[in-house]
């Protein structure tokens, strides 16, 4: 019985959704693994997916028990003479529109009360000043990712700013919020792990935050369709511990401030064109 | 069994009445599509018009609203006078009048544009001039279009043409065409109000 | 006296009978092949698409070295991005839309409603026409040096201006769609006058066929939301081609003030209707066939039908959901967010209605019905997966990966396809004077279900584990990689899904000029079409028929009349 059991869940932990992200030879089931939560929030996501596929998994079973169902006891073979239903009785509609509504505040309604609490209380809750929240700057454009930190004098658009792509350093434990652009096309900042997004336009300014749970190198990825080399436009998100981080940042903070001071020749390099 | 002439007669009637309604309707929702949108890029801008066009002229645009209000007019009384064979003669002076009005509305179109390109308020130069060029472009391309149903109108009426009453049923087709045509035409001078009213109403 | 033959004269050369033709039932099967056509381009720019995505760097089989020599047959990243557009673009506008409503819509109509014909012939031929215009200069952009449109079938800006689409392609899908635009309003006209002006005297609206229902809606969207396409794409084309700044922002922007998110705004306003005016026809066939294969009137049939119409308005509510990631306002957001959950309502009772038909019924497996009963099934889930997209949090994470292409998939290509077939099983004895074969159909339909479900089911799966849209090649991502045999899967599983159409054109082609001859009424179907021969003449009815009933009688226990349904002329016995 003991082995029954933990043969039952070994096969369902193998079906149904898992956190696990185990290294093995992918196969088909390995695509049945959402990608790890690495964030403060995404569980809120992810148990609202959950919910949502019980609600309607159980409305699915009772469809295609119906379906099948039907088909099977009310065959031609079956069930020669059919039920005659003339006209529009009441009671036809009454069992109608009472599906209606049950599945309407049942269902419809939870997820969508659960899904406005979210929004307002958390995923578009920005950090407030006194959360000290980390700040960076995204400009998306064709086919990179731009990623900018304010630099020691706290201010965005100064020459001290440290300036990277493709890497994106954040620290764990800390709340932070990007705010995104972009230079050409709409593209999207798109974290698999944070079950979060946000378009990158033209023009406008997004805003997204996050506050991180793991250390570890991520993927991110441009979720719009934005040209050849759309598929190619990824980027790596560093997370590292706080003290890792600032030194990390204290670090770059000395090259950015050096390569805008034109004392160091090494780092500040270029030379007045002269014409001939 | 049914009397089969008069259900399909009365079935054309019908018909056409549903189709001129909608008609109207289809392109009611272009333009409304179209006004949306200038409605959403004013919300954009702090102020609006851009300080830059209150040097353009009014004039071009008075007169134009001016020749399609008088087309409008004209046309209304053509439509009022086409129960008898006199009336219809006072019909084909108020049409050749509206349709002559029309095209001088486009006459000044040409020239509004063309002022407004030589004063720097081409389309390249923002939002406000492409929806100003733009949103003109595309009425006065409706105007053509309404001339051209105008035209078909005159064409019916004309005096050549003798069998205008001859048959109720006839009459009472043709007369919800030339509705149909005079209603487009009536709309597009409600577009060309509301159109002003979009881009130079000030926020 | 009668006047048959007072609609317009019986055509004589090839010409007038066969390409310009005024008679609804040759457009219809004009529709018809123009829509199978491109339904197999389309197809096969899917497979173009899955085979990249399985086996990237392998040429594709036969074709692909003749039409990418330079690479050997190997599709190029520009192009990739080309085929999903197109494919996209082919399957909606050129393909459900003349088979569902162009083909059907124009069959059908007169037929079930007791008319001649449509209001009006000639602008029904005209649309015809304008579309085949329409499909030259789409078929013609992708000859052009910079090639087709490549910016995805939603062709946001500022991608499909000029930055970021140079050339002439984009353009001419702009220009083409407006075409196509002006077909399809044309088309709009003629159904709402027919439906609404052209009934047979007796006919309520709520005695119409629920297929004409369907149909009618489609129409109503069609004719007040393609409008506000054109003149998305009006300003798109004025962008491109004369320098206006409506959707130009960003760097490109030298003067302020274009704003990228008008075209979605724009786009989506017609773009969310235009989803149920692919999926409403198809929604009015099953209903009908459900009714008619069970031998049992429709359940709820008014419920139904105003169940259609419920949904026909509320869609027109809820087009922010495809922009949540755009950040508009909270208020916003949370606005679409509880509208689109209301659709829930309609569609959930209709579907009720639909699993009440089949109680207690007496069902028989035709071909056309088993096709119905699988879009009860691929609708239910496809239609139950939009849940996940409408609240507004999971969608920040599924949003733009393959968890909306399954989603639409299911609810698009799925079930509008599987009813489509349905519905050319259904009516090819009315139209070509002979039946299909049941086996081949049987065979058709399992193979399709079979790898249907395949495939976007694992898309879902796929969308699920993170993989975004649009990719030439996804496994540049680390975390893709565990997705590398699904998405093989996937890949085998649309190539069966492509192969089992086979038995399908076999079939058609074959039943068309040897299949058995068919009776006046072989599915045993009271409504006013099954009246006529099969083939009808071109006039259709020698006489205007009186409607006594319903669409659905069925299974009357009073009937003496030994047929267990009675046709739409008679009078109901009680």
């Amino acid at each position: 019985m003991a082995l029954m059991m933990q043969q039952f869940n070994f096969f369902l932990s193998q079906i149904l959704f898992s956190q696990i992200n185990v290294s093995e030879a992918p196969s088909i089931w390995s695509a049945f693994k959402r990608p790890i939560d690495i964030s403060t929030y995404g569980h809120l996501s992810d148990w609202l997916f959950d919910y949502i596929t019980v609600s309607i998994t159980i409305s699915f079973i009772f469809v295609c028990a119906g379906l099948f169902g039907f088909c099977y006891y009310y065959s031609a073979k079956r069930n020669k003479v059919p039920y005659y239903t003339y006209g529009y009785k009441k009671a036809h509609l009454k069992i109608t529109l009472l599906i209606g509504l049950v599945v309407f505040f049942a269902i419809d309604s939870m997820i969508a009360g659960i899904a406005n609490k979210d929004i307002k209380e958390v995923f578009w809750k920005f950090p407030t000043a006194d959360e000290n929240p980390l700040h960076v700057e995204i400009m998306a454009q064709q086919w990179m990712w731009n990623f900018r930190y304010e630099g020691s004098d706290k201010e965005f658009n100064t020459d001290d700013d440290i300036t990277t792509n493709h890497i994106l350093y954040v620290p764990k434990g800390r709340k932070i919020e990007y705010r995104v652009s972009s230079k050409d096309v709409i593209h999207s900042f798109y974290i698999p792990f944070i079950r979060n997004k946000v378009d990158a336009i033209p023009g406008r300014v997004t805003r997204l935050w996050v506050e991180l749970t793991k250390t570890g190198t991520y993927d991110i990825g441009c979720a719009e369709m934005c040209g050849t080399a759309h598929y190619k436009m990824g980027a790596k998100l560093v997370v590292m511990e706080i003290e890792d981080f600032e030194k990390w940042q204290a670090s770059a903070n000395v090259l950015a401030k050096n390569g805008s001071d034109p004392s160091t020749v090494e780092n500040y390099w270029g030379w007045k064109w002269e014409k001939q | 069994m049914i009397d089969e002439k008069t259900f399909l007669e009365q079935q054309k009637i019908d018909g056409l009445n549903i189709a001129s309604t909608i008609s109207l309707l289809i392109f009611g929702m272009l333009f409304a599509a179209l006004l949306l949108c200038l409605i959403l890029m004013r919300d954009n801008f702090v102020v609006w018009p851009p300080p830059a066009f209150l040097l353009l002229s009014i004039s071009k645009p008075t007169l134009s609203t001016i020749f399609i209000f008088l087309s409008s007019l004209f046309l209304w009384s053509a439509q009022r006078n086409l129960s008898t064979p006199e009336k219809l003669k006072k019909a084909r002076i108020s049409l050749k009048l509206s349709i002559f009005l029309g095209f001088c509305f486009l006459a000044v179109q040409f020239l509004f544009w063309r002022e407004l390109n030589t004063h720097g308020f081409n389309v390249e130069s923002g939002a406000f001039a492409s929806f100003l060029q733009a949103m003109t472009w595309i009425h006065a391309a409706h105007i053509l279009l309404g001339l051209f149903f105008l035209l078909i109108f005159l064409n019916r009426i004309r005096k050549s043409r003798t069998d205008f009453f001859l048959n109720e049923n006839e009459y009472k087709i043709q007369t919800i065409k030339i509705n149909f045509y005079s209603s487009f035409w009536h709309f597009l001078s409600l577009v060309w109000v509301l159109l002003l009213i979009g881009l130079f109403a000030p926020l | 006296m009668t006047y048959a033959h007072d609609i317009h004269p019986a055509p004589t050369t090839f010409l007038t009978k066969y390409v310009f033709s005024y008679d609804h039932k040759v457009i219809a099967k004009q529709f018809l092949w123009y829509g199978i056509f491109f339904l197999g381009i389309g197809g096969m720019m899917a497979l173009l698409i899955r085979w990249t995505l399985a086996f990237p760097g392998e040429p594709f089989p036969v074709i692909g070295p003749i039409l990418f020599p330079h690479t050997n047959g190997v599709v190029p990243p520009d192009t990739y991005s080309m085929l999903f557009t197109l494919h996209g673009t082919i399957m909606i506008f050129f393909a459900i839309t003349p088979i569902l409503i162009g083909a059907f819509g124009n069959y059908c109509i007169p037929l079930m409603i007791g008319a001649r014909d449509m209001a009006f012939p000639l602008l029904n031929l005209l649309s015809f026409h304008i579309a085949v215009l329409s499909a030259v200069l789409m078929l013609a952009s992708l000859f052009l040096p910079l090639g087709g449109a490549a910016g995805g079938w939603t062709s946001y800006p500022t991608l499909s201006t000029l930055i970021g689409s140079p050339g002439a392609g984009q353009t001419l899908w702009c220009l083409s769609l407006f075409v196509l635009g002006v077909s399809s309003t044309m088309g709009a006209i003629n159904y709402i006058t027919t439906i609404i002006a052209f009934r047979a005297p007796g006919m309520g609206y709520f005695d119409m066929p629920l297929t004409i229902w369907g149909l009618w809606l489609t129409a109503i969207l069609n004719a007040l939301f393609i409008p506000v396409l054109g003149a998305g794409l009006l300003l798109l084309v004025f962008d491109r081609v004369f320098g206006t700044t409506f959707f130009l922002a960003g760097a490109a922007a030298t003067t302020g003030g274009g704003d990228p998110i008008l075209f979605q705004h724009v786009f989506w306003i017609f773009g969310h209707p235009e989803v149920y005016i692919l999926i409403l026809p198809a929604w009015g066939m099953v209903s009908d066939f459900l009714s008619f294969f069970s031998r049992k009137p429709a359940f709820a049939a008014k419920a139904t039908a105003l169940s259609m119409t419920a949904i026909t308005v509320l869609s027109t509510l809820v087009y922010g959901h495809h922009m949540f990631t755009t950040q508009m306002s909270p208020l916003l957001t949370q606005t679409f967010m509880t509208l689109t959950m209301t659709i829930s309502i309609p569609s959930a009772i209709f579907f009720a209605n639909w699993l009440g038909t089949l109680w207690r019924g007496s069902i028989s497996f035709d071909t056309p019905m088993i096709f119905a009963l699988g879009v009860v099934f691929v609708f239910g889930l496809g239609g139950l997966t939009g849940l996940y997209l409408g609240a507004a949090t999971t969608d920040f994470y599924l949003h733009d990966t393959y968890f909306v292409v399954g989603h639409f998939h299911y609810t698009m290509a799925a079930s509008v396809l599987l009813g489509g077939f349905a519905g050319i099983y259904f009516w090819f004895p009315k139209m070509f004077g002979r039946m299909m074969n049941e086996t081949l159909g049987k065979i058709h339909f399992w193979i399709t279900m079979i790898g249907l479900n395949g495939v976007f089911f694992g898309m879902l799966v796929v969308g699920y584990a993170g993989m975004h849209r649009r990719l030439y090649n996804p496994f540049v991502y680390e975390f893709m990689q565990n997705l590398i045999p699904l998405n093989t899967f996937i890949t085998w599983s649309a190539l069966l899904m492509g192969f089992g159409q086979l038995p399908f054109l076999f079939n058609f082609i074959y039943s068309l000029w040897k299949g058995p001859i068919a009776v006046e009424n072989p599915w045993q179907v009271g409504t006013l079409e099954w009246t006529l021969p099969s083939p009808p003449k071109t006039h259709n009815f020698d006489t205007i028929p009186t409607v006594k009933c319903g669409p659905h009688e069925f299974g009357n226990p009073l009937l003496k009349t030994g047929r267990d349904f009675q046709y739409q002329t008679e009078e109901l016995v009680r």
